[in-house]
């Protein structure tokens, strides 16, 4: 086995060698970041490389392993965190020139618990700027430029966790962290041919993570498969009394090995997710639906309740993104934001009225009982991850990336958990994705999707042309 | 008991019924699912605002009203913010405000029954482990 294969080896089969110290944590650590410091910038994929801590950290896990104290499938694995997530010693950009020099004097939640596992953080992922909360209308909008697509490097990782997805698809970290609030996980994981799991709201903890909107962000990993997504899920799952949405003891913690199904499941083909997806990927969606069922999934068609979702979803994330950027906005910082859009839509979010907010939230209500009742009838629901793949690196956002996601304003609204994962190619050699989504808390029931697609697909492991 | 959703005031209307001008709207999304946020407040619709008090067109998504929610939440903005934007980002807000507004002419739109209660997050504090209960504070005066 070459190097380089070794570096697009899953979570689970990189564990198995380095507990059997076949791997040292150490020399994988190393490999990965030169690596992220010879080809990262082909990307943009990095904000920061955490050289030392990570030399420091795998040595640690090597000790331990050599000890016979092996904490377990992370222990010594690298990985990358999005830069919106505080690293002690390091900057924390939140991709935004505002805060190029920030620092925190403590590790976020996830990073702790990461650090808990024996995970080894190699480096700070490239991102857009303040998650995209300012909106934004070109790739370009952040403090590290676009992130380019492993699979193109004239194409766009999606975004805002942009790195995070460029970093995983181009071999850099077996996994990486990235949040959403709407989209930011299984956007880029669609556009990069990557497992991307955003779990339910509040099942991780946000605690040192920059705050986009309060009532809708969500943290979760991007990597190879759904099996080690769930890996990771469960390692940064939990209670958090220092996130005020954390889910409580009993409910918030998450166990991967619940991401199996003892029944065929049963599965829900969205038809009004996308307006007109390309006709590549309506045929790579219907292709996967029926490997789905050619192995015993039963497949019915169901329509998402229609309502003013994505505009209260819209509500939501102006008012409370105003709120949590307030002094950015006063200030008249938001100026230095790198995006046209993102340095004034700031004030038009202060506009919006707390009668208008509440309405919002009124309807959010009614939605949550609304989707609930529809997984009576379905374990998930399923469509393509994205009516497009991904679009060049000077595609105007605003104008030509535009449709209608009823399907992301639902999930993120009320908090439920997804998983997107690759199920084909377009003719350019783009990666075309499908997710799946679940009830709320039933985080194992797209992860058991997942994986089940993923047992009878190679789709995942795929991987782009990444010559040194 | 009373009806607790707008169900018939919203749900006959199909998705792929939408209308070119409407999908454009929500083709605001545009960002949205790229961009990890949500479409409403960024929707890409149209040109610059008209004025506060010009009548709607007939292609225009907002009635008289709506156009003077837009020019008074716009000259706000103008008055608070204006001196350190340039003509053309203040036309550029204009238009944002206005698309801010469109989204909301569905959302108030939906009906909710006086015990519809919104559903945000708030944690009863403190904690019933913690040593000081809330109902054995004393309360603060000239507080709400």
């Amino acid at each position: 086995m070459r190097d380089e294969d070794v570096l697009f080896l899953p979570v689970t089969e990189l564990a198995a060698r380095i507990k059997s110290r076949a791997l040292s944590p150490v020399e994988l650590a190393d490999f990965y970041v030169h690596r992220g410091q010879s080809l990262g910038p082909r990307y943009n994929a990095y904000a920061t490389l955490t050289g030392e801590r990570a030399r420091s950290d795998a040595k640690k896990a090597e000790e331990e392993i050599a000890r016979g104290h092996y904490r377990g499938p992370l222990h010594g694995i690298p990985y990358a965190a999005k830069d919106l997530l505080a690293v002690r010693r390091y900057p924390t950009t939140w991709g935004a020139a505002p805060f190029e020099n920030q620092r925190f004097d403590y590790d976020a939640a996830v990073i702790e618990k990461l650090d808990r596992a024996g995970a080894v953080l190699i480096g700070k992922a490239a991102m857009i700027e303040l998650a995209g909360g300012m909106g934004y209308r070109f790739a370009s909008a952040s403090l590290t430029g676009p992130a380019k697509n492993p699979w193109n490097v004239n194409c766009w990782t999606c975004g805002s966790s942009s790195g995070s997805a460029a970093i995983v698809a181009a071999g850099l970290a077996p996994f990486a962290i990235g949040t959403e609030t709407w989209g930011s996980i299984l956007c880029p994981s669609s556009f990069c041919g990557i497992t991307g799991l955003r779990p339910t709201f509040g099942r991780v903890s946000r605690w040192g993570a920059m705050a986009l909107a309060y009532s809708m962000d969500k943290i979760g990993p991007l990597a190879r498969t759904a099996e080690d997504a769930a890996l990771v899920l469960e390692a940064i799952a939990g209670p958090d009394p220092r996130d005020r949405s954390s889910l409580p003891p009993g409910q918030a913690e998450f166990d991967a090995a619940a991401g199996t199904h003892p029944r065929p499941l049963k599965i829900g083909r969205i038809t009004n997710a996308w307006q007109k997806p390309a006709a590549e990927i309506a045929a790579a969606f219907d292709a996967a639906l029926k490997v789905l069922e050619a192995n015993g999934c039963h497949v019915e068609n169901v329509q998402l309740p229609d309502g003013p979702w994505e505009d209260a979803g819209g509500v939501m994330i102006g008012v409370e993104c105003a709120s949590a950027f307030k002094d950015l906005i006063d200030s008249g910082d938001v100026a230095k934001l790198t995006d046209p859009l993102g340095q004034i839509n700031g004030y038009a979010y202060k506009q919006i009225s707390a009668g208008d907010y509440l309405q919002a939230l009124r309807v959010r209500e009614i939605l949550q009982e609304k989707i609930d009742t529809l997984f009576d009838s379905f374990d998930v629901i399923a469509a393509a991850g994205q009516p497009v793949t991904a679009t060049t690196l000077d595609t105007n956002l605003e104008t030509d990336l535009s449709f209608a996601d009823p399907l992301g304003g639902i999930g993120n609204l009320c908090g439920l958990p997804a998983i997107g994962v690759p199920c084909g190619f377009s003719g350019a050699g783009m990666p075309i994705g499908i997710q799946f989504l679940a009830r709320v808390r039933n985080d194992a029931a797209v992860v058991a999707a997942a994986r089940f697609f993923q047992e009878h697909t190679d789709w995942h492991t795929r991987r782009p042309s990444v010559a040194p | 008991m009373p009806r607790k959703t707008g169900e018939k005031q919203t749900d006959k209307r199909e998705l792929r019924g939408l209308s070119r001008r409407e999908f454009a709207r929500r083709a605001a999304g545009a960002a949205v699912a790229a961009a990890g946020i949500s479409a409403a407040p960024l929707a890409a619709f149209g040109s610059a605002a008209a004025p506060a008090q010009q009548s709607p067109s007939p292609a225009e998504k907002l009635s008289a009203a709506g156009l003077e929610e837009v020019g008074a939440k716009t000259d706000y903005a103008l008055t608070t913010y204006g001196s350190r934007l340039s003509d053309a980002q203040k036309t550029d807000l204009r238009r944002l405000i206005k698309e801010s507004v469109e989204p909301l002419v569905e959302l108030r739109k939906y009906a909710l029954a006086n015990g519809v209660q919104p559903a945000t997050v708030l944690r009863l504090y403190p904690e019933p482990q913690s040593k000081s209960h809330a109902n054995s504070r004393p309360l603060k005066k000239g507080g709400q």
